[in-house]
């Protein structure tokens, strides 16, 4: 297996640094099989899906409704947008009125939650990094919104000048690190030291 | 309007309000509709993996296509085939071979991408942070655009080195890192908490505009039956 | 004269010899003075039985028992018996003056407790064993060959040498095993009632003030003012040519879908008005359907005067997130042949010339993922050469992406982030949408959320200094 994954990621990764035209063409050969793979591989956690809840619903394990209401909401979903199609209005109209109000809902959520665990924070952690943080965002939010006829004089500034200045440097560092970690869990993958496929 | 929108409205209307609900306290409709939901999402998904990807690209070309392409396709096929036995626990195994062939060029893919589209180029943004045409032409003052480099110079190093946690153990101590690395990394500390804070500040902006628009659905429902 | 046999070779030798006339070998062992003066005081004082015949009689007996070479040694009568030479007896009881004898040669074989330094046991040029039980005999092959001579052993110390970093693992370990199955008192959660009637007040709040702000109105707030990113962006899409293929990504969750519609809606209304040809992508699978969704919206529009169905084309979904981008960007027609109608789009005159994502003159994003605008970043952004890349970002995604646009060169070369951004883009047009409709409300949460969130601080921090002041105190501290 893991000559597999070894020969296959060289491939690629040597596509990266040598344009070479027969490399070149393996290279988008492999990438399309990953590619239909990858949908097989989704349809394959959507059938498993279905699997564990059908389980649940034949032994009447508790919560057994909710599992038989996803399943039937699955066979609904594959029946009339198969038949129908993606983009047909019947489609449209599942995603406007159902899914979309669940999902904006949920994220509407987080307002609540989100103000209320600013609000707690220093009671629960108050340290000089909680009180930098707790700055940082109101005043980022401040200098988002100004009242007619009344304004804090260079907060606007200072907001733009936090987000551009040291938001960008921490985010920056942020960025090459998780860069290097990721460098390093592909390299060991790609040497084998890593095989997360079995094997 | 027509009914089947006026119907959508109101379907919205009691999912969002039963949604809602979930400040109070999580109840059985919550959990119902939200199992429901999770159907629909993995439905939609499956649907647009097949109409979109598996026929067009795997089925189409093994049935009506090319020899060339019916060649190429049939390994994916197989794959696919093996792929699939990993619903089965006492065939999954079978699946390895897929498997190691999507980690390893999924890995390929990160270690390209991180190196030529992150490391690189934002190395050699820092550097030229400092470039003299750069520092010229910037919108602020020469000297305002230099501080601001050596701050952002400072923050991304700063940041950098919180990350590092190797350390040695003592006899009877703690385990710590070494005290140039901690002061250095306290410093990167103030610039991640910043970043944080101005992040939490980017979320909540995003769930209020969230919030702000099913408020305003739920009201336009209303005001619909309300209105004449 | 007397005569000695000799030990080794057997030959008799005079008494007063040393060595054997025949071999060499030595014919009396070496002895100290002391001891053989001591020796001879005791066989004077020794039972006649032990001298004479009955000595004879015993050396016959002990002869029966003992090796010939040995026996030998000791069959001569007239030889003195040297003391420190006799064999200790076997069966017969000795008497007490040979008992003393023994005594004194075990005495002088016994070893110290401590590991003793071995003294190299050298038989010298006359072959004679100085140390041991073979003490005194000469010509006795040696036990161990020269080559093996007992050096000197350095002395050791019986402890066990345990290194500092040794000793820090058995302490760890030790901690380890005395807290695994230790009784750890559950510690008990803080009530929830507390924080959910904090939560239900919260949530009413606002509930009433935004219901309150979009029915009444109220208070008004200024539009921000004009960034350089969207001044950059909207001077981008008006520098490219009419008519020309641009690919657009609907890259967003239903969940922000009321942010992102108002924010990628101008950049789309913009393009149309350019007469663009949108080709739409996608790499979430409710992705086309979101594009459906903001292209009809668009459509719906008054003052377009174009039929905006005849000017995109909804590719549809790419999966395998940066692999699936990657292919893509080097051969969209082969990853993606048919469009999500069925029809091959690629011959359609607008994108027949295209053949990589360089070919597009525009390339727009909309997402609210920082992965997902890192993985068009950092695997589609290399291929595109001139083309330039646009953003639409959530105001969540939006920190974590811009050091790709504040980096010389640009890695992005327009950006448009948050509702803020989106209100701005509006104003330039002066149109009206679904940002500037939400900004009051939008910006009275926000204002709102910030009081709630300094109030609720400023009330933590009271309160952990009350606690600090109560915990100094003498009163404090007692209790």
């Amino acid at each position: 297996m893991a000559v597999i994954a070894v020969a296959a990621g060289l491939v690629v990764l040597i596509g990266y640094f040598l344009p070479m035209p027969l490399l070149g063409e393996v290279r988008a050969l492999f990438l399309h099989w990953a590619m239909i793979l990858f949908a097989i591989a989704l349809i394959v956690g959507v059938i498993n899906l279905a699997r564990v809840h059908w389980l649940k619903v034949a032994r009447r394990q508790p919560g057994y409704i909710n599992s038989l209401a996803l399943i039937l909401a699955l066979l609904f979903l594959v029946v009339v947008v198969g038949y129908f199609g993606p983009i047909s209005p019947v489609s449209i109209w599942i995603f406007n009125y159902i899914q979309v109000p669940l999902e904006s809902s949920l994220m509407a959520l987080l307002v609540v939650v989100l103000a209320l665990g600013g609000a707690r924070l220093f009671g629960r952690h108050l340290s000089l990094f909680s009180v930098i943080f707790i700055f940082s965002a109101l005043i980022t939010l401040l200098g988002s919104v100004s009242i007619i006829g009344f304004s804090v004089p260079g907060l606007d500034e200072f907001a733009a000048w936090l987000s551009r200045v040291p938001a960008t440097a921490g985010a920056r560092g942020i960025l090459l690190g998780v860069a290097l970690g990721a460098v390093a869990t592909g390299l060991r993958i790609l040497t084998g030291s890593d095989r997360p496929y079995g094997g | 309007m027509n009914p089947a929108d006026l119907i959508g409205m109101i379907v919205g209307f009691f999912l969002t309000l039963i949604t809602f609900s979930y400040i109070f306290k999580d109840n059985v409709l919550f959990r119902l509709v939200m199992h429901i939901f999770i159907g629909l999402a993995a439905g939609y998904a499956a649907i647009m993996a097949w109409y979109n990807v598996i026929w067009p690209q795997l089925v189409v070309p093994l049935v009506s296509g090319t020899l060339q392409e019916y060649i190429w396709m049939v390994i994916p096929l197989v794959l696919g085939f093996l792929l699939m036995t990993r619903i089965i626990p006492s065939i999954a195994g079978w699946g390895k071979p897929t498997l190691a062939f999507l980690v390893g060029i999924g890995a390929a893919t990160v270690v390209g991408g991180a190196v030529l589209g992150t490391l690189l180029p934002q190395i050699r943004g820092l550097i030229n942070l400092f470039d003299q045409q750069y520092l010229e032409q910037s919108a602020g003052n020469y000297w305002n655009q230099m501080v601001n480099s050596t701050v952002i110079l400072v923050g991304t190093i700063t940041t950098l080195t919180y990350f590092q946690f190797q350390a040695k153990s003592r006899l009877g101590q703690p385990v710590k890192r070494a005290a140039w690395i901690e002061s250095i990394s306290w410093i990167g500390k103030i610039f991640i908490a910043i970043t944080l804070g101005v992040l939490f500040a980017g979320v909540y902006s995003a769930g209020m505009a969230a919030f702000v628009e099913r408020m305003n659905s739920l009201v336009e429902v209303v005001l619909a039956f309300l209105q004449p | 004269m007397s005569e000695i046999r000799c030990s080794m070779c057997g030959e008799p030798n005079p008494d007063d010899l040393e060595f054997c006339q025949n071999c060499q070998a030595r014919l009396k062992p070496m002895q100290s003075t002391f001891e053989s003066e001591q020796s001879d005081e005791l066989l004077q004082q020794s039972s006649p039985e032990i001298q004479g015949n009955d000595q004879n009689d015993r050396r016959g007996e002990i002869n029966q028992e003992l090796p010939s070479w040995l026996s030998e040694v000791m069959s001569e009568p007239e030889s003195p018996v040297e003391p420190g030479f006799e064999m200790p007896e076997i069966e017969q009881q000795e008497p007490d003056a040979a008992r003393a004898e023994l005594l004194d040669w075990l005495e002088s074989q016994q070893l110290d407790e401590q590991v003793q330094e071995s003294e190299e046991v050298s038989q010298g040029d006359e072959g004679l064993i100085g140390i041991g039980p073979l003490a005194g005999l000469t010509g006795v092959l040696p036990a161990e060959p020269d080559i093996s001579h007992i050096q000197k052993l350095p002395s050791q110390s019986i402890k066990l040498q345990i290194t500092e970093k040794q000793l820090a693992h058995v302490e760890t370990l030790e901690s380890v095993i005395s807290e695994e199955g230790g009784y750890h008192p559950f510690e008990r959660k803080p009530a929830p009632e507390t924080s959910s009637v904090w939560r239900i007040i919260i949530a009413v709040t606002f509930f009433l003030v935004i219901l309150a702000s979009l029915l009444f109105g109220g208070v008004e707030f200024a539009y921000p003012e004009y960034s350089t990113e969207v001044l950059t962006t909207s001077q981008l899409i008006g520098s490219i040519p009419n008519g020309v293929p641009v690919l657009v990504a609907v890259d967003y969750e239903p969940a922000l879908s009321g942010e992102m519609d108002a924010i990628l809606m101008p950049v789309l209304e913009q393009l149309v008005f350019k007469s663009s040809y949108l080709a739409l992508v996608s790499t979430i699978p409710t992705g086309p359907l979101q594009a459906e969704r903001l292209l009809s919206a668009v459509h719906q529009e008054d003052y377009f005067q174009f039929k905006v169905a005849d000017q995109y084309t909804n590719l549809g979904y790419i999966p395998g997130g940066a692999m699936g981008l990657l292919g893509f960007a080097q051969s969209p027609n082969q990853i993606v042949p048919l469009d999500l109608t069925g029809n091959y789009p690629w011959q359609n005159p607008a994108l027949q010339d295209i053949s990589s994502v360089a070919d597009f003159a525009l390339v727009v994003v909309a997402t609210e993922k920082p992965d997902t605008a890192q993985n068009w970043i950092e695997q589609v952004k290399p291929l595109l050469g001139s083309t330039p890349l646009v953003m639409a970002l959530s105001a969540q995604a939006g920190p974590v992406i811009r050091p790709y646009y504040e980096s010389s060169p640009k890695q992005v070369d327009g950006l448009v982030i948050g509702l803020s951004d989106a209100v701005t883009y509006d104003n330039m047009y002066q149109r009206t949408s679904t940002a500037t409709v939400y900004w009051d409300t939008f910006s009275l949460g926000i204002l709102l959320a910030c009081l709630l969130i300094m109030a609720g601080a400023f009330i933590s921090a009271l309160v952990w200094l009350y606690k600090g002041m109560r915990a100094a105190s003498p009163k404090g501290s007692k209790a």
